[in-house]
């Protein structure tokens, strides 16, 4: 083959991507159909190892390693009765916050059902640049993109992109992933975005003298209307007065630490929207550019970052 | 293509895929890929390449269009490099392996800072290391495994 021809052909091929990349960017329809292919052929072989992982491992774990079931018992008995003294307590104060909810006519947000969704795989493949898992569930089964993925622990990211039965959902610690949140205690508003695998949670837009320590939990505000109000997600585990926003106004440097093991998660919650919530202003799952804010007062607004540049 | 010859396939696909869930940012569709385009079988070639494409770029993150430019520039490479060595030994195929992950390497680094995705330099050069090692084996172990494939169907055609 002559050297000109071949310099032709990569010039062509090159040519032939950028167009087919450039229209599968602005319709995403290629995505759409690898979403629906791909994906769901992939979330069929994975499901199909995955049952026959869990037949052989229940067949060893059932049959044949039960040395540790009797002590594991007797825990889990012992653990049974302190969580149900401790039930036994918040019901009576659960009941009196219902009563005095009435009394003072406040409104409280309906609450999102939950669908149990199953981690088939991690990320896969040298397309996966994303910090992701594979679910079992897809837009029929609700996980829809945007869905909330939260697990026991606390909140677990949000579905990326879906098939009709399996889907990839964003993990909180990739640096794309933003969550709105808000101190336990100091209740200081601030948004949590990822840091990158292994590496600490940042929350962001909190001002110098705001009332925040080591050690207290964030939750989710539930104003970026994406994650209802109230989910436990991380835990500060350390604050610097050095920072600076980017128009120079002083903020404080938070890290925290997901409360969720990721390495350990095999279940998942996909949290439903009820019908009369309100839908957020932008389906973005993935922030691409650090949002700009001009002051730190401005933090409650997060709806309006992501809503121009998700993918 | 016969029944025994997409059943080789999808038998393929779904090690592949078992391997991919194993090792995070590894290809081991590309060995069969190569394995197809030794064979020169132009039907089956675009049946197969279309299969992997659309498998990596569903099960990935990134916008569609990455594996596809790998895939092609594959292809002509490959090509290419069958004019100035023999295409079926176990070096060429090293060769052709360190090549692609150089592609693959160039090709990440240039979509990911179009996709505004931070990428860490190091571990993506780790991946391709390790891609540029496992090619020729998977080829390897898969052209023996097919070759045996294909002669029992010949004979029983026979």
């Amino acid at each position: 083959m002559l050297p000109r021809r071949i310099i032709l052909l990569i010039i062509c091929t090159l040519l032939l991507f950028l167009g087919v990349y450039t229209w599968n960017q602005r319709t995403g329809q290629w995505d759409r159909l690898c979403a629906s292919v791909g994906l769901e052929f992939t979330g069929g072989i994975m499901r199909g190892l995955d049952s026959l992982h869990d037949s052989l491992a229940g067949v060893w774990n059932s049959y044949v390693d039960l040395r540790n079931v009797r002590r594991e018992n007797d825990e889990l008995k012992a653990r049974l009765r302190v969580l149900e003294q401790r039930l036994a307590g918040t019901r009576e104060e659960s009941a009196e916050l219902i009563r005095l909810r009435r009394l003072m006519h406040l409104e409280y947000p309906a609450s999102w059902p939950a669908r149990a969704s199953r981690v088939l795989a991690w990320r896969m493949g040298p397309n996966a640049a994303l910090s992701t898992i594979m679910l079992s569930s897809g837009y029929l089964t609700g996980a829809a993109p945007g869905t909330p993925v939260t697990s026991w622990e606390g909140v677990v990211g949000r579905v990326l992109k879906a098939g009709p039965s399996t889907s990839v959902a964003l993990l909180l610690t990739d640096p794309g992933s933003r969550v709105a949140v808000i101190t336990s205690e100091g209740r200081v508003q601030g948004i949590l975005s990822g840091g990158g695998p292994g590496l600490p949670l940042e929350l962001r837009f909190v001002r110098q003298n705001a009332p925040v320590r080591v050690g207290e939990m964030l939750v989710t505000s539930g104003i970026d209307s994406c994650y209802p109000k109230g989910i436990p997600v991380a835990r500060i585990t350390a604050i610097s007065t050095e920072g600076t926003s980017r128009s120079g106004a002083s903020v404080l440097e938070i890290q925290a630490e997901p409360l969720v093991n990721f390495h350990r998660l095999e279940e998942v919650f996909l949290l439903q929207r009820p019908l009369d919530s309100i839908t957020p202003e932008s389906d973005a799952v993935y922030t691409r550019r650090t949002p700009v804010m001009e002051r730190p007062e401005e933090a409650p607004n997060v709806a309006s970052p992501a809503s121009g540049d998700g993918a | 293509m016969s029944w025994t010859v997409a059943a080789w396939w999808l038998c393929y696909a779904v090690v592949a895929v078992a391997l991919q869930a194993l090792m995070p940012g590894l290809d081991f569709f590309l060995s069969g890929f190569i394995l197809a385009l030794q064979e020169r079988n132009v039907p089956q070639l675009i049946v197969v390449g279309a299969l992997f494409v659309m498998l990596q770029e569903g099960m990935g993150s990134m916008a569609f269009g990455g594996i596809l430019l790998w895939y092609a520039l594959a292809a002509i490479i490959f090509y290419v490099g069958c004019g100035l060595l023999q295409g079926t030994g176990f070096l060429f195929v090293t060769l052709f392996g360190i090549l692609l992950s150089c592609v693959h390497y160039v090709i990440f680094a240039l979509l990911a800072t179009l996709q505004d995705i931070p990428w860490d330099p190091s571990s993506l050069f780790d991946e391709c290391l390790f891609q540029a090692f496992f090619t020729p084996w998977i080829w390897w172990v898969a052209s023996v495994l097919r070759r045996g494939v294909i002669h029992e169907n010949r004979n029983r055609q026979r």
